[in-house]
């Protein structure tokens, strides 16, 4: 009898502890799915880049057209006029960028520096963490979420970022890893404000524990929800720019 | 023609001051030649000893597995598809008598490198392997840990970066950068020695060494895992049989591996290229000088024809007729410049191995960008040869076209004629 007790006892116990694991994985890609709805949604953006060191500044103004969660973006740059027309494409997780000079596409990685600035291409353009990471939580602070991502493949543009959510599933702080565990980036979200009926912050600064001096900070500007058709993203595109006639 | 080649060889001595003219000019005419494609090949044999073996270190054979040529071929990125039991088919493969070494090659991005919270950019990583005798003999260690692989975590910098970035013996490192598959990537490392390649060059400044497996890890592969291997045979196996003996291998045992030999590799080497085409660059200044002077020659040819018109005249006389006196004069112009040919390549060698003794070398990088490395090298081909004797060869030839026709126009009546 004690023995059958027990035994109940055990096998509900694995049955709990195993579908607590899976509501709480679950949970976590949740989590991160519903982040990248309010902050990523199918839109045309207007941003802006400050990189800024000890002695220099550069700013960036650029528009973006993204669908499926930043799962395809076009970036069309506005100033400075030395990028004018190098405009970039991200698309089944490769980066394009358009030579205005040759009339060619180019594929480039997406971990190079976006114009020498703390930002790379990967981070402005792959910015999709459900696609390219795997999410579980590491700790629950109350009001916001630790969520550790881990690479899905080996091409994601960091091996782990350990992602701060808050419970309204906006970004607080996000460390980026490398494979040997070192953190490479930090990136802090601020400046929270109602954009399109949804508060989310529209202010992204990164820095790297290795030059403190070099910060760069991202700005939403303006937002504008708009569905692009799937047509408009491919490299034909860059030159055409078809995303106007929508 | 054995008339015609007697004929010409008595010409010569009997007319040794006036040829000796001609044989000095062409002596000094390839002598120069020479030296500027000695200088050529130097420059050659230095890059293939400094920046090439360690960009591009030698290989008589080069090991895929079918899927990365096959993403290669159409152009997609192949570096994922790597050799996955690298150690294992080491082994099999240094079963084979005529195989001296199995390397495993990782390529690698540049990178940046944060030292005393300075950032320096375009770095480039050299794996060392341990059982790589070939890239360890291209380098010695002058300062710091003496083996030639530093230990796990450790880097070699070049010994310029002491002066130009300050570096230090034990100074911390991190290598900032990004996997071969575009992922950021980093590594935390101490500086243990300093190196010095005997073939240097300012491109080979900014490369630093570092352990095989540290490296093979920075870029994203796994221990036992490669893109490719590389594989160097023993001497006088001819690559071209191997690579057959290895293909039926690889059937036998239905391993899906590929393999390159020099011949059949698509991949250039573009350092040699660059030097490649600075070769044709030299070869052409040289034949233009060359032609250049054969004008002069044609002059001396043209006026000791023209003082031998009594001698033309009795060959006249005596029966001869016009192109038979043609390959006469035309022999006897070959053989000249032919001997005078020979004579500036013997001094020429003479001279590449007085300036190779010599052993100048420079830290001067405008001097090594020039020579191809520290060291200037004379070198020597036979393609250099086969220039000289080609451009000799056409010289005589416009030489025999633009002057014998007129010098031969001669009357019999010359030979009997008393001249003042």
């Amino acid at each position: 009898m004690k023995n059958k007790i027990f035994k109940t006892i055990s096998i509900n116990l694995c049955i709990l502890s195993v579908s607590f694991a899976f509501l709480y994985g679950q949970s976590a890609e949740e989590i991160i799915k519903k982040m990248e709805e309010k902050m990523f949604p199918s839109s045309r953006s207007e941003m802006t880049l400050r990189f800024e060191t000890k002695t220099s500044q550069e700013d960036y103004v650029f528009t973006s057209f993204a669908r499926d969660t930043n799962q395809k973006i076009i970036v069309r740059f506005k100033s400075p006029a030395a990028m004018l027309g190098s405009d970039l494409l991200m698309l089944d997780r490769n980066v394009w960028l358009y030579d205005p000079k040759s009339g060619r596409e180019m594929k480039i990685p997406s971990n190079q520096s976006f114009g020498g600035t703390g930002f790379s291409y990967g981070d402005i353009l792959r910015l999709n963490y459900s696609d390219n990471y795997t999410a579980s939580i590491k700790e629950d602070l109350g009001d916001s979420w630790i969520v550790d991502l881990v690479a899905k493949q080996k091409d994601a543009p960091y091996h782990a970022i350990s992602l701060e959510i808050a419970k309204d599933f906006t970004p607080v702080l996000g460390r980026c890893f490398t494979r040997s565990g070192d953190l490479i980036k930090e990136m802090e979200y601020s400046n929270s404000k109602l954009i399109n009926g949804v508060l989310k912050p529209l202010t992204v600064r990164v820095t790297s524990p290795l030059d403190p001096s070099e910060v760069s900070t991202l700005t939403l500007v303006k937002e504008e929800k708009k569905e692009y058709p799937l047509s408009i993203f491919n490299k034909r595109n860059l030159s055409l720019k078809m995303e106007e006639n929508y | 023609m054995k008339l015609a080649l007697q004929i010409a060889f008595r010409n010569i001595s009997s007319h040794k001051r006036k040829n000796r003219i001609i044989f000095a000019v062409t002596t000094v005419l390839s002598f120069f030649m020479f030296l500027f494609l000695a200088f050529s090949d130097g420059e050659i044999e230095n890059i293939k000893n400094g920046v090439s073996s360690f960009y591009r270190p030698h290989w008589d054979l080069r090991v895929f597995t079918k899927e990365f040529i096959r993403l290669d071929d159409r152009g997609e990125n192949p570096w994922e598809e790597t050799i996955l039991n690298a150690d294992e088919l080491k082994k099999d493969l240094l079963a084979f008598p005529e195989i001296k070494e199995v390397i495993s090659y990782v390529p690698a991005n540049n990178v940046s490198l944060f030292i005393n919270g300075k950032k320096y950019l375009y770095f480039s990583p050299i794996a060392v392997e341990k059982n790589d005798s070939f890239i360890q003999s291209k380098y010695e260690i002058v300062e710091g840990n003496t083996e030639l692989i530093s230990e796990k975590n450790t880097i070699s910098l070049h010994y310029m970066m002491k002066k130009l970035i300050g570096a230090k013996i034990g100074d911390e490192i991190s290598i900032v950068g990004d996997t071969i598959f575009d992922q950021v990537t980093m590594a935390k490392v101490r500086v243990s020695s300093f190196y010095k390649p005997y073939f240097d060059n300012p491109n080979l400044a900014s490369s630093f060494l570092m352990p095989f497996e540290d490296l093979q890890n920075y870029v994203g592969y796994e221990q036992n895992e490669a893109p490719y291997l590389i594989i160097r045979l023993q001497p006088k196996v001819n690559p071209e049989k191997m690579q057959k003996q290895l293909i039926s291998w690889a059937e036998d045992t239905n391993k899906e591996l590929r393999f390159f030999t020099q011949k059949t590799s698509s991949r250039q080497d573009q350092w040699a290229m660059i030097y490649g085409m600075i070769r044709y660059i030299i070869i052409a200044m040289t034949l233009i000088t060359f032609f250049i002077a054969a004008f002069g020659m044609m002059n001396v040819v043209s006026v000791n024809l023209l003082e031998r018109a009594k001698e033309i005249g009795t060959y006249y006389c005596l029966g001869c007729e016009k192109p038979f006196l043609m390959a006469v004069y035309t022999i006897e112009i070959f053989l000249v410049n032919m001997i005078g040919g020979i004579a500036g390549i013997l001094l020429g060698q003479g001279a590449r191995l007085i300036v190779n003794a010599l052993k100048i070398t420079s830290e001067e990088p405008g001097f090594q960008i020039v020579v191809g490395s520290s060291v200037f090298y004379l070198g020597s081909s036979l393609s250099t040869v086969v220039w000289i004797i080609g451009g000799l060869a056409i010289i005589t030839i416009l030489t025999s076209l633009s002057t014998l026709g007129k010098a031969l126009k001669v009357s019999p009546v010359v030979a009997v004629q008393e001249l003042n």
